[in-house]
C-alpha cells in the first residue's frame, strides 16, 4: 500500500547512550493541495475534508475561512463560534486517540483500547446539533443550534473525561497549580493519564528533551500573505521560519499560560513532563471552553466582511497538532493557487524543535534512549508517521 | 497534515478485532478496535494501523480518485 502520507525519517546518532546529533528528512506530500487548482470554491470545500480526514474539521474550517476572506464574503460570527466548537471537539478526539492508543504502548502500561471514551465519536453529533443537514463548512451552511442537545453532548464529554482520563472532575484537575498537587494526583489515581505521567517521572525523565526553540507568535495575516507569495514559497512551506527564527507550534504553545504549565515550565522548561501534561491541560479545558462558546452562540453578533480587494485569502486555525494555515487565490471563480502550511513542518524543521529537543537527551541504555526519543516526538506531534533510526 | 486513506475490508477476525484491508492489490492488517458495525466489503479510513471510521463506498471512491488525481496513488489502487 503506497504510503500517501509520506514519512519523516529521524536519524539520531548516539555515543554512550547520549544523543550526539540528529538529522531529519521528510517525504511528506506538501503539494497535494495543488489538486484544488481549477476547481470552483464549492468543489474545493467538498474535496478538503475527503483528503485531510484526520484533522478534517480544522482543515475544512481553515479552507472555508480563507475562501470567504478571498471572496470578501460576509462572515457570521455566530457561525464561527459554532465552527470553533467543532474544532475543539475534534481536538479532544485527537488527544483521546493518542492517550488511549499511544501512551500505553509507549510506556508499557496496561492497554485496553475498549476503554476509549465514546466521546471520540461526538464530532458528527455536534455537527448535527449545530448545522442544518450536517453542512458545517460550505458557503451556504445554515446554523440551527439545538442548545439542549449541545449541553448534553458537552456534559457527556466532561463526564467521560472525569471517569476515564482524569479520575477527578476536569475543573478540579485544572485547579492543580503546582508540582506538589500534580504529584498528589498521580499518587492517588491509577488511570491511564496519571499512570503515564507517573511512568515518565519514575524514570527520571521529567527534564529530558528541553530545547531553546521558542513558541510561534501570532502571525500577521498580511505578512503571511506576502511570505507565501514569494518565489521561494514552496521552500518556506517545506521548512518554515519566521523572520529567520525557528519556532514550535504545539499543544504546549497554546497551554503555556494555563493550569499547572507555568509551574512545570519553571521547574523543567519545555521538557518532556511539561509537554505531556500540557496535552492533558488542553483536553481538560475543552468542556469548559465548549460551554463558554455555547453561551456565546445564544447572543446576537454583527456580521463582518473582510474585503481584501485582492482575490486572495488566508486563514489560520489551531488544530490539535498546532497552527494550520491555508492561503488561496481565486481567479474568475476558479482556484488559481492553493497553499497549506501545516504545523508539522515547523516542528520537524531540520534545525527546529524536534532536532533540538532530541539533541541533548541521554538514558541508561540504547533501548531506553530510543524509547525516550519516541516519547518526545510523540509529545510534540502525536499523529505524524515517522521512522526513528538510532545509530 | 495527515491524509486519510480509505481501504476496503477483505477479511475480519472478530476474536482479535483485526482486519485485512486492501487498496488495489496491496493488503494491510489494521485494528478494528475503534470502529463499530463494520463488515467485509465496507470501506474504512485507516491511519497508523487503525481503522478510524467507516465511510460509504461512494465517499471512498471519490477520495481515492482525488488521491489518484493528485498523483499520490497508483492507477490500480482505485477500484
Amino acid at each position: 500500500m503506497k504510503d500517501i502520507e509520506g514519512q519523516i525519517v529521524i536519524d539520531m546518532h548516539s555515543h554512550n547512550n547520549k544523543a550526539a546529533s540528529v538529522e531529519i528528512q521528510s517525504s511528506r506530500p506538501l503539494q497535494a493541495a495543488g489538486i484544488l487548482i481549477g476547481k470552483d470554491p464549492h468543489q474545493a470545500l467538498g474535496m478538503i475534508p475527503l483528503m485531510y480526514n484526520i484533522c478534517g474539521i480544522a482543515q475544512a474550517r481553515t479552507s472555508l475561512l480563507a475562501i470567504q476572506h478571498c471572496l470578501s464574503i460576509e462572515i457570521d460570527p455566530t457561525m464561527e463560534i459554532a465552527r470553533d466548537m467543532l474544532v475543539l471537539v475534534e481536538n479532544a478526539r485527537e488527544h483521546l486517540f493518542r492517550i488511549f492508543i499511544d501512551w500505553p504502548e509507549l510506556l508499557e502500561l496496561n492497554r485496553d483500547i475498549h476503554q476509549m471514551p465514546s466521546s471520540i465519536r461526538l464530532v458528527s453529533e455536534f455537527r448535527q446539533a449545530l448545522f442544518t443537514d450536517n453542512k458545517a463548512f460550505e458557503l451556504d451552511s445554515r446554523l440551527k443550534p439545538d442548545s439542549v442537545r449541545l449541553l448534553e453532548l458537552i456534559n457527556q464529554l466532561e463526564r467521560e473525561l472525569q471517569q476515564k482520563v482524569f479520575e477527578i472532575s476536569t475543573r478540579d484537575w485544572l485547579s492543580i497549580c503546582d508540582i506538589d498537587g500534580l504529584n498528589q494526583w498521580m499518587n492517588e489515581c491509577d488511570g491511564i493519564a496519571a499512570s503515564a505521567i507517573h511512568a515518565i517521572s519514575d524514570r527520571g525523565w521529567n527534564s529530558q528533551g528541553y530545547s531553546d526553540c521558542p513558541h510561534l507568535p501570532e502571525l500577521d495575516a498580511d505578512d503571511l500573505l506576502k511570505r507565501l507569495n514569494t518565489s521561494d514559497a514552496d521552500k518556506f512551506i517545506a521548512q518554515p521560519d519566521w523572520q529567520g527564527g525557528l519556532y514550535e507550534t504545539t499543544a504546549l504553545t497554546r497551554q503555556q499560560d494555563h493550569g499547572v504549565i507555568p509551574e512545570l515550565t519553571r521547574g523543567f522548561g519545555n521538557a518532556l513532563i511539561t509537554r505531556w501534561v500540557a496535552r492533558l491541560v488542553e483536553l481538560a479545558s475543552i468542556p469548559q471552553q465548549l460551554k463558554q462558546l455555547l453561551s456565546q452562540l445564544e447572543r446576537n453578533h454583527q456580521p463582518t466582511i473582510i474585503d481584501t480587494g485582492r482575490r486572495v485569502g488566508i486563514a489560520q486555525t489551531e488544530a490539535a497538532r498546532g497552527r494550520l494555515i491555508h492561503r488561496v487565490e481565486i481567479d474568475q471563480d476558479r482556484i488559481s493557487h492553493y497553499q497549506i502550511l501545516a504545523p508539522t513542518e515547523w516542528n520537524f524543521h531540520p534545525r527546529g524543535l524536534i532536532t533540538r529537543s532530541l539533541g541533548n537527551i541521554s538514558a541508561n541504555s540504547a533501548r531506553q534512549l530510543e524509547l525516550l526519543a519516541r516519547l518526545i516526538v510523540n509529545a510534540i506531534d502525536p499523529c505524524v508517521g515517522y521512522a526513528l533510526r538510532v545509530h | 497534515m495527515c491524509l486519510a486513506l480509505p481501504a476496503r475490508i477483505v477479511s475480519m477476525d472478530k476474536t482479535s478485532d483485526m482486519a485485512t484491508v486492501a487498496l488495489g492489490e496491496v493488503k494491510r492488517e489494521v485494528s478494528l478496535a475503534l470502529v463499530e458495525d463494520v463488515s467485509v466489503d465496507d470501506y474504512v479510513l485507516i491511519h497508523v494501523g487503525y481503522a478510524l471510521n467507516k465511510v460509504s463506498e461512494e465517499e471512498a471512491e471519490k477520495t481515492l480518485a482525488l488521491f489518484s488525481e493528485a498523483g499520490l496513488l497508483d492507477e490500480g489502487a482505485v477500484r
